[in-house]
């Protein structure tokens, strides 16, 4: 290979740093969601990990390593991106788009100029860097692949019981519990309590069902209504609710 | 050796043939399919057979990987392909692990101030999480540059930030070393070693500061030592302020990602500079040519801005690092070893480890292997000290540290901290081992005792030479990731409580959502160490310190207005606990995260858990329960009342009652 092909030019540098530039702002001016938002995914990756990591990385490389060139200079981006945060922080500026796009642009241009004023590089063969991403990606995918191809994992059985209050009117105690259930048949009672045992109301939970109603008279002689009254509803397991009460009438 | 000299073994040949990449793309392939199906296995409930489908999985990636990036015949750029190759495998079995959430504990906490640094636009530290974090947001900081830009979600953003970091680490490994022994086997070697690295698979690829920071600091080296090579022509002093500005630039980006790490690499950068100078002033025989001026520039602005950047913290950091560098404690603790005075509390290595029997003969043998290995690359290389890059020197210190903090492994109160270190004496390790076998594969390693040649071995002695080193490195590997994570963050299992990360299931992902949909910004929840993380990324509520004043209400014989006063004063609007606490197996009450005993009452220091109180106080209402766990509401008006008319809300018939179950 001669000389001449095998060293990169200043034009080359800034090409890829007006390619950069380009990218970085179309990725922060591109909509979320849709085709364009996938576009805007590629395009953010491209102008965050891999167009601004190679112009720094032709810098630092002296030996025409594309992978020692897209990891350091990749590294030093994101050394680059932490640190202007941080600054944008210290000076009180919210960190968003614009103060992740503008040191981005700046880097880009400064990276691309250093580029193109400097001496020629050599030149980074791309082969090896994209049979290591093929090499990788064989690898993921295949996890991946196995993972979603393989039985789910059962998951853990469990319930839930949930009372957002208890209705007392002089008469009666009321109290909705709404239960959602995971591979399980519980709870499969719950009791409702005034105060003290013994309950008041015991209600057998069919598995099926996903709201249960616990009524109950008011027990004689039970205190002032609501400061003294305490309401619990306890699952066969020990699970329980004790909701604020709310009273009504009388 | 000079690291500006051509690469001895870059030369132009032939690379792998597509039919060896091809039998290259299966390995990795059915290595990929088997660790997938270890994890479901474990997954399952399976308690053996899963660690064997691992392994086989793992040797038949990193097996066939090894063999072509140590060949003679490989070039420079095919060794590189690998190295990178290894480092995107070496993600699936932490993301089979994980999948599309957070699930380890540092995850969670640092998931959590990414998603406040994107809701508020700065950083934000929860105490109950993570308390140092926003004065170290760099990895949040670019995780929410690349969701900001790319519309990706903040979790997959975060997991392409910790991908991208996790394979730049393994890179930086090979091109350091790579220069420093002028040869790509040695950097392919010390790549290989650094990935037997105890954290390398688990713990270093999750999203967390750490993962960010050390490649950060590896490369931070490799900029800093290209920049302090010797050169003559214009072209290369242009290069070298480039690099330098570049290493500079990196190290201030590594201040704010993470402490620990740079302050060693301040330290690292220091150790270089010192090095070069006792070698160009000949104390230290070198051919090596390393600018003086340069590396002491660099380490000094290392040094100037990592103190900078302490001082500017302050207390928080002394207050979260200060228990880990108590150095009196750390002597204590080696002094125990010899029999003088008495050691810390101990941590049992493998206490109630579910790993197999073989990973924890492992773990022991690898010590004796990594000191054999160590004893052997020193006693090499000071042979040939006048060829080798300051580097080494410092490598030599990081991997002797490695030894030292093994003891100190023993006390409960540094267990996790030595841990985290072994990142750094990998670092050593892979430097030292890189370029002493390097030198050994191209027959230029030497060891002589008196007239007595112990290396190059003899000839008899080479061949079966072979299958002891593949063994020993076997031997490492598998010791270290039995080492290095618990059998609970390699592999999935049964839910299990106070067990991270086996704790999340179906319970705290049902709390979690009822939290996202009820709770507010302005509600404050207090939980067990456990459950809170969960809760925390799926809502916006404040988190209150598990290991706070609010646990004694939980922990102590008899209730104090202080604790209630805590409640009060903190706004707690949540309570969250598990009814398990202080009944079953080992939940015990440190499952609040009391970091340091001492800080607890002294009746709060046995073994038992008083939550069923919680069911009798008039201040607070169970609103929502699963199988385990209670949601209660704390109605902030009651409690003052109680305090008020001198009460504690409890309601002893209620006590007696045992509603509890």
């Amino acid at each position: 290979m001669s000389v001449a092909h095998d060293r990169r030019t200043a034009h080359d540098a800034l090409a890829l740093g007006l390619a950069g530039l380009a990218l970085v702002l179309v990725a922060a001016l591109l909509a979320h969601g849709g085709a364009v938002g996938t576009v805007r995914t590629v395009v953010a990756c491209l102008a965050i990990l891999v167009v601004p990591g190679w112009l720094v990385g032709r810098l630092v490389d002296e030996d025409g390593d594309a992978i020692a060139r897209l990891a350091g200079g990749t590294v030093a981006t994101l050394g680059v991106i932490a640190l202007s945060g941080f600054l944008a922080v210290e000076l009180g500026v919210r960190v968003a788009t614009a103060a992740v796009a503008i040191p981005l642009l700046v880097l880009v241009a400064i990276a691309a100029v250093l580029g193109a004023s400097g001496p020629s590089v050599r030149r980074a063969p791309l082969g090896p860097l994209l049979v290591a991403l093929g090499l990788g990606a064989v690898a993921l995918l295949g996890a991946w692949g196995t993972h979603l191809a393989l039985p789910a994992v059962p998951v853990e059985p469990a319930f839930s019981i949930q009372a957002t209050r208890a209705l007392v009117s002089p008469t009666r105690v009321e109290v909705t519990v709404t239960v959602t259930r995971v591979r399980t048949d519980e709870p499969t009672e719950l009791k409702l309590y005034v105060n003290l045992p013994p309950p008041v109301a015991v209600a057998v939970v069919s598995p099926r069902e996903s709201t249960v109603r616990l009524t109950a008279r008011r027990p004689a002689g039970s205190p002032a209504c609501p400061s003294e009254i305490r309401v619990r509803v306890v699952a066969s397991n020990g699970a329980y609710l004790t909701p604020p009460v709310t009273c009504v009438g009388g | 050796m000079t690291a500006d000299a051509a690469h001895k073994d870059d030369g132009p040949s032939p690379g792998p043939s597509v039919r060896t990449w091809a039998a290259l793309g299966a390995c990795f392939l059915a290595s990929s399919v088997l660790l997938a199906l270890a994890e479901w296995m474990a997954a399952r409930g399976d308690a053996r057979w899963h660690y064997y489908v691992f392994w086989i999985g793992y040797a038949l990636a990193v097996g066939p990987a090894a063999w072509h990036m140590l060949r003679r015949q490989t070039p420079g750029a095919v060794r590189g392909a690998l190295v990178v190759a290894l480092g995107i495998w070496s993600l699936a079995p932490l993301l089979l692990r994980t999948g599309n959430h957070p699930l380890l504990f540092d995850e969670f906490s640092h998931f959590r101030m990414l998603q406040d640094l994107v809701r508020t636009g700065h950083p934000v530290s929860r105490v109950g999480l993570l308390q140092i974090g926003a004065n170290f947001p760099g990895v949040e900081l670019v995780t929410s540059a690349l969701y900001h830009l790319s519309g990706l979600t903040l979790w997959i953003a975060a997991l392409v930030v910790a991908a991208a970091a996790h394979v730049a680490l393994l890179t930086g490994i090979y091109v350091l070393v790579k220069d420093a022994a002028s040869s790509s086997r040695a950097g392919a070697l010390a790549a290989l070693v650094y990935s037997l690295n105890p954290s390398w698979l688990i713990f270093d690829a999750q999203f967390s500061y750490e993962t960010l920071a050390i490649p950060m600091l590896v490369w931070v080296l490799v900029f800093a030592l290209r920049g302090a090579r010797q050169r003559a022509d214009a072209t290369g002093a242009r290069n070298r302020a480039v690099l330098i500005g570049v290493a500079a630039v990196l190290m201030a980006g590594l201040v704010v990602t993470h402490s620990v790490t740079s302050a060693v690499c301040a330290l690292a950068l220091t150790g270089i500079a010192i090095v070069a100078t006792l070698q160009r002033r000949g104390i230290l025989r070198s051919e090596v040519v390393t600018s003086t001026s340069i590396a002491w520039g660099v380490a000094a602005w290392a040094v100037v801005i990592t103190i900078l950047r302490f001082v500017n913290i302050g207390h928080p950091l002394v207050q979260y690092l200060g228990p880990t560098f108590h150095v009196s404690q750390q002597l204590r603790q080696l002094l125990s070893l010899f029999g003088i005075g008495k050691g810390l509390p101990l941590h049992a290595a493998f206490a109630s480890s579910s790993a197999p029997g073989f990973e924890i003969v492992c773990a022991y043998a690898m010590l004796p292997v990594l000191g054999i290995a160590f004893i052997w690359a020193s006693w090499g290389l000071l042979g040939a000290r006048g060829r080798i890059s300051p580097l080494v020197y410092v490598a030599f210190v990081l991997s002797l540290l490695f030894f030292v903090s093994v003891p100190l492994d023993s006390a409960a109160t540094y267990s996790e901290a030595v841990h985290r270190s072994w990142a750094f004496s990998f670092i050593g390790f892979a430097v030292l081992l890189g370029v002493a076998g390097g030198l050994a594969l191209d027959g230029h390693l030497a060891i002589n005792v008196r007239r007595r040649v112990l290396w190059p071995p003899a000839l008899r002695l080479r061949r079966p030479m072979r299958p002891a080193i593949v063994a020993c490195a076997a031997v490492v590997a598998i010791g270290s990731a039995s080492l290095g994570s618990s059998t609970a963050y390699r592999f999935g299992g049964k839910v299990a409580p106070q067990t991270d990360p086996l704790y999340v299931g179906t319970q705290t992902a049902m709390v979690a959502s009822w939290f996202a949909r009820h709770a507010t910004p302005s509600d404050v929840v207090f939980a067990n160490r456990f459950v809170i993380r969960p809760i925390a990324i799926a809502s916006r509520g404040h988190i209150i310190q598990p290991g706070g004043t609010e646990s004694h209400l939980i922990l102590t014989i008899s209730i104090s207005y202080d604790e209630l006063f805590a409640y009060r004063h903190d706004r707690v609007s949540y309570i969250v606990y598990d009814r398990r606490t202080g009944k079953v197996g080992n939940v015990r009450p440190w499952f609040w995260y009391v970091s340091n005993d001492s800080q607890l009452p002294r009746d709060a220091r046995g073994q038992h858990a008083f939550t069923y109180r919680l069911g009798c106080l008039d201040w607070v209402h169970a609103v929502f329960a699963t199988t385990d766990y209670q949601v209660l509401r704390v109605d902030q008006g009651a409690l003052e009342r109680d305090l008020d008319l001198g009460h504690t809300g409890l309601d002893k018939r209620c006590q007696a009652a045992v509603f509890h179950g």
